[in-house]
């Protein structure tokens, strides 16, 4: 059973309170879909009670527009309305969507769909719709006016919209495809032509003379730092292919304070000897 | 006359090209220090490195992206710590570095590459 729309007993107590007590009237209506670089596809311009024909298609790329004067009908003046909606309700399947018109200047108001909106309000529901101005004023009533029908565009979704209660459509989860892994021979190549600079470097070093006979000077301090400089990247490669984070950051702030001190040592001990 | 006035003059700009490079190269194996060269030669291996490594994600694919993230970064890191150590024991930039000392300039370097190794190794994946 489909519950009644509560757009629709806000329509019927708007005209019922209109009757009752003074009426909100409205000017310079104007219905207007646009192309994207401006043109003007549709622009109807309608006077209270009148309505337009042949209504046109919206999309997603064309924002689609209503703009609107209200005044009161006691008074004359312009109106700050407290309910100012814009309603598309879908003639074969009865579903509603109103969109709030914003109030400008002078009390005119106005009302843009715009293509993020289209997408997640009209997309799903394609087909003919009748296009209301629902508007209400706490002093001045309510008034309801079918302004006319469009098309909105879009694919039909697929399922029984009428259940409310019952199973969904099934859902098919679809998978994102695997990432296509390079070949293992190109692989193992570059892995080889990357390690293949390290021994490069070497060899430049060597034959621009550096080596290691000065280590023979001071060599306690500078071997301990060595040391515990390789033990920091053995955690690094530890971390990496166990990923225990908080063990490794003890055995860092183990090693920290050691590491600290020998390298003060090896360093002053450096300067002392002028290495 | 015109050909020939082109291509002579092509001739003086590649010889002029080359006579700077090797003028370059001469004053550079003169006039810097061994330490400066051992951190350049360094330096190149990093470049190196970053570029076959990029040279590899181009042919292979960005599969798996934080791996080639994280080793192209760190040859670019490593590239701007020993730019940073050369500039700082370089005997010329003294007046920019009144104090420190190469010593603790190398202090800095190995501490920035520990925990570059550790930022590495937790996005290598």
């Amino acid at each position: 059973m489909k519950p009644f729309s509560l757009v629709k007993i806000a329509a019927a107590l708007c005209v019922l309170a209109s009757t009752c007590i003074a009426a909100i009237s409205t000017s310079n209506v104007v219905v207007k879909v646009m192309e994207r670089t401006g043109d003007k596809l549709f622009e109807k311009k309608l006077a209270y009670p009148k309505t337009f024909d042949n209504g046109p298609t919206i999309t997603a790329a064309t924002p689609f527009s209503v703009s609107f004067d209200a005044s009161s009908d006691r008074t004359g003046k312009a109106l700050a309305l407290d309910q100012a909606f814009v309603s598309l309700r879908n003639m074969e399947t009865g579903d509603e969507m109103a969109f709030a018109a914003k109030m400008g200047k002078n009390g005119s108001y106005r009302m843009d769909v715009t293509r993020k909106q289209f997408r997640s309000h009209l997309g799903a529901m394609p087909g003919k719709h009748m296009v209301s101005l629902v508007l209400g004023s706490f002093d001045e009533g309510g008034l309801f006016y079918e302004l006319g029908e469009v098309q909105v565009a879009g694919k039909k979704r697929i399922g029984n919209a009428d259940v409310l209660y019952g199973p969904r459509d099934e859902i098919h989860h679809r998978f994102a495809e695997p990432q296509r892994m390079p070949n293992v021979l190109l692989s193992l190549v570059f892995a080889g032509l990357v390690a293949a600079p390290l021994l490069a470097l070497v060899g430049v070093w060597v034959r621009m003379g550096v080596n290691m006979s000065n280590l023979a000077k001071e060599p306690v301090g500078s071997s301990a730092l060595m040391v515990l400089v390789a033990a920091y990247m053995a955690l690094a490669v530890a971390y990496w292919i166990g990923v225990r984070l908080l063990p490794m950051l003890a055995y860092v702030l183990a090693l920290a304070l050691p590491t600290y001190l020998v390298g003060q040592y090896a360093l002053s001990r450096r300067i002392q000897l002028g290495l | 006359m015109a050909r020939e006035a082109t291509s002579s003059s092509n001739e003086a700009f590649a010889t002029s090209v080359s006579g700077i490079v090797s003028s370059l190269a001469r004053d550079y194996a003169a006039n810097t220090p061994q330490r400066l060269k051992v951190i350049d030669a360094y330096m190149a291996f990093c470049v190196v490195v970053g570029v076959l490594q990029f040279v590899y994600c181009g042919l292979a694919g960005t599969f798996p992206y934080n791996a080639f993230l994280a080793g192209f970064g760190s040859a670019v890191a490593c590239f701007v710590f020993a730019a940073n150590l050369r500039m700082k024991t370089n005997p010329k930039n003294r007046a920019q570095f009144p104090t420190g000392s190469p010593e603790g300039a190398f202090t800095e370097f190995v501490f920035c590459h520990i925990a570059l190794h550790f930022i590495v190794a937790n996005f290598l994946g």
